[in-house]
């Protein structure tokens, strides 16, 4: 090899090494990964195939404006949601590590400059891939952060805060401390949740991350649709 | 059928293709191809030879007699209805089939049947066609069991006799018609379970199947007309309605191609006893000739079945398809002479009830119909002769002479056409007697003006052409409407829909960025909605003439809105286009302007219904319930009584009643029907029919 192919070798390799690792996601390209995840999608390069949303028939993307109001303010947060599902073709839409989840949805700002939120679910999983995924998030996140005390009773949940992301997982498993009689949280609330989605059939996981300012005021919402319904 | 099968009814789609057709026998007979050839065939073999011949063939008819009886090709559907729960639901009984009694009403409709009756003209060469059009339902009669007959057609007094019309635009028909109705009915009760067979007056009905709840039968079409309805008692006695049903032709040989066999089955026995070769070919003259492309035409049929049997690649409804063009290619072998029933009931059949026609009558009459013509300047005609299509004017003169395989009207004024096949859209160039192409993928929506048309390209863009070539909107809209005098726009981006208003000419007028958009096309203007829920106006040029601050803003006239403040969605007062307030906010409801007058409510318990003017002001009396005016009347109901008012406010007529309830009203200016304690009258408070 002269000195101007491995030049011209090496120039190569650098740019493709430069383009790989610099390549915004893309919908459809391959799944979108919430490990790692910086909460500032460009939407404009993930939905960049404008045909999603006219009569695409391998997915259902839908766009929605909507608004957030705070019961007695004129406090209001307008926002756009993605709602994404792969059926029929039952793809995977986006995964953190090896889990993997079927359903995406992405909240923007109205703007479609911000990223508010993603969310990812998936239904009918075991638990033992449950326990992996808990075991991943807070190696990234941190430990398990104490959830509310008003506990739904349909549902458990697990918070991780780390910097200015928030990431929350719900289970659709009867929640341990709404039967007892004390339902504040107790040190042994990890293991009863544990031991409560160990027991549970065609468990469905939800999975968010969001930051503090769409936390606020989704909380607090009037109504809400799709996955954040499940927040 | 009780109420709570209907609740939910999930459909099942099944697809049964059955064809009973034994493996094709070959014999000396069947292999020859008219009776000639037959019979110079047997007159070429020695006596010895005849009769084993004749034996032979005996054997194969019959054997083939066999086969084609019991040949039948039923297509069907089945559509399953039950209360979706998954678990068999008590059963109710159903109300016992009866006739409807009342003659004297049936020979009334079909008397105001023979008024109302018209025909609509189809321009078709080498005669026009015409179909049956009535625009009303009858009580007591199925219109779709009319059977009429068009005699001739006249145009200004000429008569026509059908197939001698033409395209010439017929204005009237003499009709025959003929309504056949059951006077008694008899009740014919079986276990579908316990026979084959069951016979009913000479007439056999064959059970193909009898499952716990379900049934499959054939019934002889003769017999099949008579039958009214079915119902089945469950082991109870518990009368049930079917679940689910179906009744769908079975296709069987052609009777005359089967009685052609029976009766050379016949002769060929009766030659078969006689020694003499020349009496034997006398009697086997007397075989139909028609039997012998019967038997081959049946043979081909058999091959090419055979062939889309073993096609695994076609399946459902191709492999329908493709049997359906097979039958059509031999549709001479074919008849139908029976019906199949596949009935589903809620519970166990014990026994199956059959509502069978006892007794009938017939009414048959002559008519003078009305003709009429679709209203379009111009339109497509068929010329059958080549199998084209044509354009022609209103009088039905050809404008384009019929050159297209397929041509279709796309607009009211009949200048743009489709060839859906090809996907070409075409323009009538009228002056030049033209039908010039539209540039390829491009499909015709509307007209915007005399010279701007909206298309859509094959992406499902919109936008506008000028004189159908320059492009003056491009095509990257999702939905394109004139309002008022300029163009509202909808664009969307990743399923976002924005909007904005342009000139026709393509200068933006209003960017109407993030904002909700209603039109009001009757009055030119739209409504914009803020992410707050407020409502304001866009005039007809395009213009925010309202900002978006009110709660409630509805167009109620051409230049009047009903609008509401603050936060009071309660209290509604009347506005003018340009947010000049006609009246303060003080009236609990308010409807549209019709003949000049709004109806309002206020919070008086008693009197709470007036009238406005356009001014806003009250006008004429206060009523307990008032309704808006039509053909210069309006109906009130005050101190017990309904009346129809005058414009001012006089009341001109009492409508009575027995029974207090809400009046059922179409407003529609004199064609206004009020109905109040079942009788109708006009808008004048004329009783109709």
């Amino acid at each position: 090899m002269n000195k101007v192919t491995f030049l011209f070798v090496a120039v190569f390799a650098v740019l493709l090494f430069g383009c790989s690792s610099n390549q915004k996601p893309q919908f459809g390209k391959a799944p979108l990964h919430l490990d790692n995840f910086g909460l500032n999608l460009d939407i404009e390069t993930f939905f960049a195939d404008e045909t999603l949303f006219r009569n695409n028939e391998k997915y259902s993307v839908k766009s929605e404006e909507q608004t957030i109001q705070i019961d007695g303010s004129d406090s209001t947060l307008r926002f756009v949601q993605y709602t994404v599902s792969s059926s029929p073709v039952g793809d995977t839409l986006a995964r953190f590590n090896d889990f993997y989840f079927g359903d995406l949805n992405v909240v923007m700002d109205f703007d479609d400059k911000e990223t508010f939120m993603v969310a990812a679910s998936q239904e009918d999983v075991r638990p033992g891939k449950i326990d992996t995924l808990i075991r991943d998030i807070s190696a990234e996140y941190g430990n398990v952060i104490p959830s509310d005390k008003n506990n739904e009773p349909r549902y458990i949940t697990y918070q991780w805060k780390k910097g200015n992301k928030l990431a929350k997982m719900v289970l659709n498993v009867e929640n341990p401390l709404s039967s007892s009689n004390n339902s504040e949280e107790t040190p042994n609330t990890n293991k009863l949740y544990a031991d409560a989605y160990h027991k549970a059939d065609n468990i469905s996981v939800t999975f968010f991350i969001t930051n503090p300012k769409f936390d606020h005021y989704l909380v607090k919402a009037r109504s809400i649709s799709g996955l954040l319904t499940r927040y | 059928m009780n109420k709570k099968t209907h609740a939910s009814i999930p459909y099942i789609l099944g697809l049964f293709i059955v064809l009973f057709a034994a493996s094709c026998s070959t014999s000396s007979l069947e292999d020859v191809k008219t009776k000639n050839d037959y019979i110079k065939r047997i007159s070429s073999l020695s006596d010895s030879k005849v009769q084993k011949t004749l034996k032979t063939d005996i054997d194969s008819l019959t054997s083939l007699k066999e086969e084609m009886d019991g040949f039948n090709i039923y297509i069907g559907f089945g559509l399953s209805m039950n209360d979706g729960s998954g678990k068999k639901a008590e059963v109710k009984a159903d109300s016992a089939f009866k006739i409807n009694t009342n003659f004297a009403a049936i020979k009334k409709d079909i008397n105001e049947y023979s008024k109302r009756l018209y025909f609509i003209q189809t321009p078709e060469l080498p005669n026009s066609r015409f179909h049956v059009a009535i625009d009303e339902k009858f009580g007591n009669i199925s219109t779709d069991d009319i059977d009429v007959k068009l005699k001739q057609v006249y145009t200004r007094g000429r008569a026509y006799p059908e197939d001698k019309v033409g395209m010439v635009k017929a204005d009237s028909a003499a009709v025959d018609f003929k309504y056949q109705y059951p006077k008694s009915f008899e009740t014919f009760k079986f276990d579908p379970k316990s026979k084959k067979e069951i016979a009913y007056n000479k007439q056999i009905i064959e059970i193909d199947s009898a499952g716990d709840d379900n049934v499959e039968f054939d019934a002889p079409l003769a017999l099949y007309k008579d039958i009214l309805s079915y119902q089945a008692l469950n082991p109870s006695g518990v009368l049930m309605n079917a679940s689910s049903n179906s009744a769908m032709p079975l296709t069987t040989i052609k009777g005359s191609i089967k009685n052609d066999l029976a009766s050379a089955l016949q002769i060929l026995k009766a030659a078969s006893k006689l020694n003499n070769k020349d009496a034997i070919t006398r009697e086997l003259n007397k075989i139909p000739s028609s039997l012998f492309p019967a038997i081959a035409k049946y043979h081909h049929f058999n091959t090419k079945y055979k062939a889309l049997d073993d096609d695994k690649n076609l399946k459902g409804f191709d492999a329908i398809k493709r049997l359906k063009e097979l039958m059509e290619e031999d549709k001479d072998l074919f008849g139908l002479e029976k019906q199949r029933f596949t009935l589903k009931f809620p519970d166990k059949i014990a026994e199956l009830i059959l509502y069978i026609t006892r007794e009938k009558e017939t009414i048959a009459q002559s008519a003078v119909a009305k003709i009429t013509q679709i209203a379009s300047p111009y339109q497509t005609f068929a010329d059958n002769r080549v199998d084209k299509y044509g354009i022609v004017d209103s009088n039905y003169t050809i404008v384009i002479p019929a050159s297209q395989a397929r041509l279709d009207r796309a607009d009211n004024a009949g200048l743009y056409y489709k060839d859906y096949k090809e996907k070409q859209d075409f323009h009538l160039d009228v002056h030049n007697k033209k039908l010039i192409p539209i540039k390829k993928g491009y499909t015709y929506i509307k007209d915007i003006s005399d010279h701007l048309t909206l298309f859509s390209d094959s992406n499902k863009y919109v936008g506008i052409l000028e004189n159908d070539d320059k492009v003056v909107i491009p095509f990257e809209y999702d939905e394109i409407e004139k309002t008022g005098n300029v163009l509202l726009l909808t664009k969307s981006k990743r399923g976002r829909k924005k909007y904005e208003i342009r000139t026709l000419d393509n200068k933006l007028v209003n960017d109407l960025k993030g904002l909700k958009i209603t039109p009001y096309p009757d009055y030119g203007v739209l409504i914009v909605e803020n992410e707050k829920e407020k409502l304001g106006l866009i005039d007809k040029n395009g213009r925010t003439v309202i900002q978006p601050t009110y709660v409630n803003l509805k167009p109620i006239d051409k230049d009047l809105l009903l609008y509401s403040e603050g936060s009071d969605s309660y209290q509604k007062g009347i506005m003018k286009f340009d947010g000049t307030k006609v009246t303060e906010p003080k009236f609990n409801y308010i409807n549209d302007f019709q003949e000049g007058f709004a109806v309002y409510r206020t919070d008086d318990i008693n009197s709470s219904y007036g009238y406005l003017n356009k001014s806003g002001q009250p006008v004429f009396g206060k009523y307990t319930v008032a309704y808006g005016f039509a053909g210069g009347y309006a109906l009130v109901y005050d101190n017990n009584v309904f009346s129809l008012i005058d414009t001012s406010g006089k009341k001109v007529k009492q409508i009575p009643y027995k029974t207090l309830g809400d009046p059922t009203i179409s407003l529609t200016g004199k064609s206004t029907i009020y109905e109040i304690d079942g009788k109708k009258y006009n808008y004048a408070g004329q009783p109709v029919n």
